[in-house]
């Protein structure tokens, strides 16, 4: 599967977009939305199409200067068609004559249309949309860069990016063929197929049958599924950085603390990245090791310097070898200064104790520690959100927290945060994170979202799936033997295991009683020939809805490599801990 | 119309002008946007309402066009003429094309033209109507554009269409009326609701004006739920809203949860929270309502205004809720914490000002205090009213009796204010307490190993640290804190008392000036008895 296609096909999109406008224009495009542009779109291509300023859009901005014609490249959101119509109303005062196109990102919304309708200024405007919806990150990864599908679609249950999803995987199809062989875990995976469904026979679009699908096998996954994973502290290099630095469409910046240098430095984190490729999935404690004896290498690469005789043999190494050595090291020097930047932090942060608590409670021993251990930070007031995270995950663990318990740690929590924070227990305990538990008298609450509630529920998994292995020191951090090595051995991430609990059967065949405790449950759409399961193409593609983490990226990687299949991840967003804490709390 | 014939004139007018035709005068709309050959074509060959006319326009894919139709659904004129274009696929569109369109013109842009489909085009048709897109114009419409016309400025005297130019435009005139007459049959049909939302899914044109019985409407809700596109739903439920009285929406509503979210989900990303928070009520849904109600008030920055919302807030939403009845105790407490930080904030911040109090001047307050969770709050007056009788509102005796904060957390807070004050005493005093038989014990509900290191954050000096540190009961834990505290007199007492001489030497060997004296008596001394 060559992504390359789709990178293509979004940059003639996009330029025929622009060429709709045929004269020069200002471009004013969405701040979520220009990270993925560099992506695909680079400043000179969307100069070679005529654009003359681009701006970022910011809502605060009443009147913006600029040439007669101007696109507006947004996500497709009432607020900022509201900040877009302010805009224009505001320049149409001014006496400004200019012409409008409002260019819908991924597909036009009716309340989009409704907002420009009822702020007067639908006559000024042209409205397009661009399909951009997967983004190829990498070989093996896409994203949707849509990190408002979690809140959307989980909290609000509002299903307009269902068909976003929806949409992209017929695109997919398109491109490589129908993918034979779905299975759907969980309740928004369903529903993405069935829209799936109706849009593949309806768009008109003819799926000749003889072309071999690159694509075998599809499994959606559904993060409601597995909320323990994204409040798992990460223990893998990319998760990491991630979660220190914030990698946003595999580009990171590095500022001074890793550089040394004044100016922030963008760097991309792809597979293209030799060393990074290496390091990228590994235990953070294995990557030091690798990173010195690069170093070690980088310097006899230099030595070999001395050993040049004639004009030609320099000539050569200051061509060939010196650009090439000269980028090793840079790169090296960056990943070594990251390293050191996560280590610090950690340091700072007490992160042998935090991550002793958070073990012992995937373990569901010595509660009354942790708990005290989750007084004493809320007493600290420590400024991050790892006791809330540390409360959440022993109330998914236990099916939520003996009554008397909830209420004192949730008092001591407001005390320490602010009594306004009443609002975050609220979304919490409508999202099933954090919960008090029913007794049996008061009824239980007619609806709430699933998670892995009811008391049994996570160690009745944990230990069907075995995710908490029996003696995590038998789980080899610098040669993997074990998807849970991504959590030094705590926990194997539950989604992870259910691709390969599939890819190992080959089915659901034997699951049955893991799929009743999976919220929403397994189902499977197999419409391979029964001749041409042989022909199946070996790629699984897996498309997390909801977000997922680096770990079970790295979880993934390293489980398709013992099955000798190859993988491709799609998510809806990429998250941490913290920016998927942060979602539900809003 | 003067726009579209003076192509000279001021771009200001043309904007007035066509603006001020918005109105209801549908009439004249469309003379506007036709060339001006082409109107008047038209309007002496044929006797063609307007509403029809514009037909014509879809059909030679002219962008701009069924926008008109859009914008008419509230203009109650009767040309909603939707369904001329609206399903018909792109390809489809593109051979029904007479044959003088410029087709090869269109296919340049056919992607991005079969990306936006019809429908997209409807609503970019306001502008295009008023014949100024250059690219919309080179999609479709083959001879003199408007837009030429009323936009080049720049060239004025441009020549007019020659009589080959009128002929093709007269073919393409009959052309269309033959295409019209099909449209104009097919016009008033109801779509089946499956159809309608199939178009919706995909991006295509539709109407909803057809449906006009109550069973239709619901009929085309639970189409739109059942399609799983959030989009068709709540596009659904607004024409509901819209159409059908109050209370049957909200009766049909309450039947279908899914389309209740999905309105809910609209109504918070519109801002509209006094609609939420009633119709929330009304589905009983009352902690949801009173928690978003919280979440308003909370949002006040003026002391004043936030403690009445809060107040307000209190009795209309907590008091009367009896499943409320934890929280509103909680934000009972939030208000007397409030209207306790009001008045202290107000005398420090004068105090400060005044420059005349000492304590303010040698630890300069961070932040107002108003707003502050109670535990800041805590150490806030730890820090500057700590010696205050518990009658006093800053006392933080008193706080603590409020709001019954555990005595860790009141040992935490007062040893870190106090110690930053360098009040060592206060902190053996806080520490201290009455053995049973009349003696005094150092104890401390945190454990020495914390209160260490609350210390060693605030910068404590060596002698005070080693004295907490020397009463961590376990030895290792003992010398382990000493180390991480990095106190050398500590870590010494520390290694003496695990009676590890040599632990001790090699220690030493790292230490300078007078810790290493200290442990040098250390290692002399007789009376230890070493490992």
């Amino acid at each position: 599967m060559d992504f390359q296609i789709i990178t293509q096909v979004l940059r003639d999109q996009l330029g025929h977009l622009l060429m709709t406008v045929s004269e020069q224009k200002d471009l004013v495009i969405d701040g979520e939305l220009t990270k993925p542009f560099d992506r695909f779109a680079g400043i000179s291509f969307l100069k070679q199409h005529g654009v003359e300023k681009i701006f970022k859009l910011d809502p605060t901005q009443k009147v913006i200067h600029g040439s007669e014609r101007r696109i507006y490249i947004v996500r497709a959101k009432m607020v900022t068609m509201k900040a877009i119509a302010d805009q224009i109303n505001a320049e149409l005062n001014r006496g400004d004559k200019r012409l409008y196109t409002i260019v819908l990102v991924p597909r036009r919304l009716e309340l989009c249309e409704m907002i420009l309708e009822t702020e007067g200024v639908l006559g000024y405007v042209t409205i397009e949309e661009l399909p951009l919806d997967l983004i190829p990150l990498d070989t093996d990864l896409m994203s949707l860069e849509l990190p408002d599908f979690f809140s959307s679609f989980y909290i609000d249950e509002d299903y307009t990016w269902i068909h976003t999803v929806a949409s992209s995987l017929v695109n997919l199809e398109n491109f490589f063929g129908i993918i034979p062989d779905v299975f759907c875990v969980g309740k928004g995976s369903k529903m993405v197929y069935e829209l799936m469904e109706s849009m593949r026979g309806l768009s008109g679009t003819p799926h000749p049958a003889d072309i071999r699908s690159q694509i075998g096998q599809l499994i959606l996954v559904d993060r409601n599924v597995d909320y323990v994973t994204p409040l798992c502290t990460p223990m893998t290099y990319e998760a990491l950085l991630d979660e220190r630095f914030k990698i946003e469409c595999s580009i990171i910046n590095f500022g001074h603390e890793v550089t040394g240098k004044t100016q922030d430095v963008k760097q991309l984190l792809t597979s293209q990245d030799e060393v990074y490729r290496v390091i990228r999935d590994r235990h953070f404690s294995n990557v030091f090791t690798y990173l010195s004896s690069q170093t070690k290498e980088l310097q006899t690469g230099y030595d070999k310097k001395k050993d040049l005789k004639t004009v030609g043999d320099m000539k050569s190494f200051v061509s060939n070898d010196l650009k090439d050595l000269k980028q090793q090291h840079r790169t090296l020097t960056y990943h070594i200064g990251a390293c050191e930047a996560i280590m610090k932090k950690k340091k700072s942060e007490d992160f042998e104790e935090y991550i002793k608590a958070e073990h012992s409670v995937l373990e569901g021993i010595e509660t009354k520690e942790n708990l005290t251990y989750i007084e004493d930070s809320l007493c600290r007031q420590v400024s991050s959100l790892s006791p809330l995270k540390l409360l959440c995950l022993l109330s998914l663990t236990q099916g939520g927290l003996v009554s008397s318990t909830y209420k004192s740690m949730t008092n001591q929590f407001l005390q320490s945060k602010g009594f306004e924070h009443m609002v975050d227990l609220y979304q919490l305990k409508r999202t099933g994170l954090l919960e008090e538990q029913t007794t049996s008298q008061t009824p239980v609450k007619p609806k709430s979202l699933p998670g892995i509630a009811k008391p049994s529920q996570f160690r009745t998994l944990a230990k069907k799936l075995n995710l908490i292995p029996k003696s995590p020191d038998d789980i080899n951090l610098r040669s993997p033997n074990d998807m849970s090595y991504v959590f030094s051995g705590a926990y194997t991430p539950l989604l992870c295991k259910v691709v390969e609990q599939i890819l190992e059967r080959g089915g659901l065949a034997g699951m049955e009683e893991i799929i009743k405790l999976i919220p929403g449950g397994i189902i499977r759409h197999d419409k391979t020939r029964p001749n041409g399961s042989k022909s199946k193409s070996d790629t699984v593609l897996v498309y997390f809805l909801g977000g997922c983490t680096f770990s079970e990226i790295a979880a993934l990687r390293y489980l398709v490599r013992q099955f000798s299949r190859k993988v491709v991840i799609a998510t809806t967003a990429i998250v941490t801990g913290d920016s998927f804490l942060k979602a539900v709390l809003q | 119309m003067a726009a579209t014939r003076k192509p000279s004139e001021d771009a200001d007018d043309y904007w007035g002008d066509s603006s001020a035709r918005k109105g209801p005068s549908r009439k004249n709309i469309f003379d506007d946007d036709v060339s001006f050959e082409t109107a008047k074509k038209i309007l002496t060959t044929s006797e063609t309402l307007d509403d029809e006319e514009e037909e014509e326009f879809d059909l030679v894919n002219w962008q701009g066009d069924p926008v008109v139709r859009y914008n008419n659904h509230k203009s109650n004129a009767p040309d909603l003429s939707n369904l001329a274009v609206p399903i018909t696929s792109h390809a489809a569109r593109t051979t029904t094309l007479p044959p003088s369109a410029p087709s090869a013109s269109y296919g340049k842009y056919e992607k991005s033209s079969s990306m936006t489909h019809n429908r997209s085009q409807s609503l970019g048709g306001n502008v295009g109507q008023f014949g100024v897109n250059k690219a919309n114009m080179s999609r479709g419409v083959s001879d003199p554009s408007i837009e030429d016309v009323v936009r080049d400025t720049s060239t004025p005297g441009r020549k007019q269409p020659t009589s080959a130019d009128l002929d093709k435009l007269q073919k393409e005139i009959i052309f269309l009326r033959k295409e019209l007459q099909i449209a104009k049959r097919e016009r008033w049909k109801k779509q089946p609701v499956g159809d309608t939302i199939r178009n919706m899914v995909l991006g295509q044109a539709y109407t909803f004006e057809l449906y006009k019985s109550k069973e239709d409407k619901l009929a085309l809700l639970d189409k739109a739920i059942e399609s799983h596109d959030g989009n068709a739903i709540i596009a659904v439920i607004l024409f509901l809203k819209k159409t059908i009285k109050a209370s049957l929406f909200n009766l049909e509503m309450m039947r279908r949860p899914v389309a209740i979210n999905h309105y809910l989900s609209y109504l918070k990303h519109h801002y509209d929270y006094a609609q939420m928070v009633d119709f929330l009520g009304m589905l009983g849904r009352s902690e949801e309502a009173s928690m978003f109600k919280y979440k308003i008030a909370c949002q006040s920055k003026d002391p004043t205004i936030k403690v009445a919302t809060l107040k307000t807030c209190y009795r209309a939403h907590f008091q009367p809720e009896v499943q409320l009845s934890r929280q509103a105790t909680l934000l009972q407490e939030q208000i007397d914490l409030l209207e306790r930080q009001r008045p202290v904030e107000e005398n420090d911040s004068k105090a400060e000002a005044s420059g005349q109090v000492q304590i303010f001047r040698d630890f300069p307050r961070r932040a107002s205090l108003f707003g502050q969770p109670v535990t800041t709050t805590l150490y806030y007056f730890c820090l500057y009213h700590y010696d205050l009788g518990e009658n006093s509102l800053a006392s933080p005796q008193a706080l603590k009796a409020r709001h019954n904060i555990s005595d860790k957390q009141y040992l935490h807070c007062a040893l870190g204010a106090r110690a930053k004050m360098r009040r060592w005493k206060d902190i053996e005093a806080l520490l201290t307490s009455k053995g049973w038989f009349g003696g005094t014990k150092l104890k401390a509900v945190i454990g020495f190993d914390k209160v260490s290191e609350i210390l060693h954050k605030t910068k404590a000096p060596h002698d005070v640290l080693a004295k907490y540190v020397a009463l961590i009961e376990d030895l290792d834990q003992r010398l382990n804190i000493a180390r991480k505290v990095e106190c050398p007199k500590a870590v010494i007492d520390a290694l003496v008392a695990l009676k590890d001489r040599a632990q001790l030497e090699k220690y030493t060997a790292t230490l300078r000036s007078h810790e290493a004296l200290y442990a040098q008596d250390v290692l002399r001394s007789s009376s230890i008895k070493w490992k």
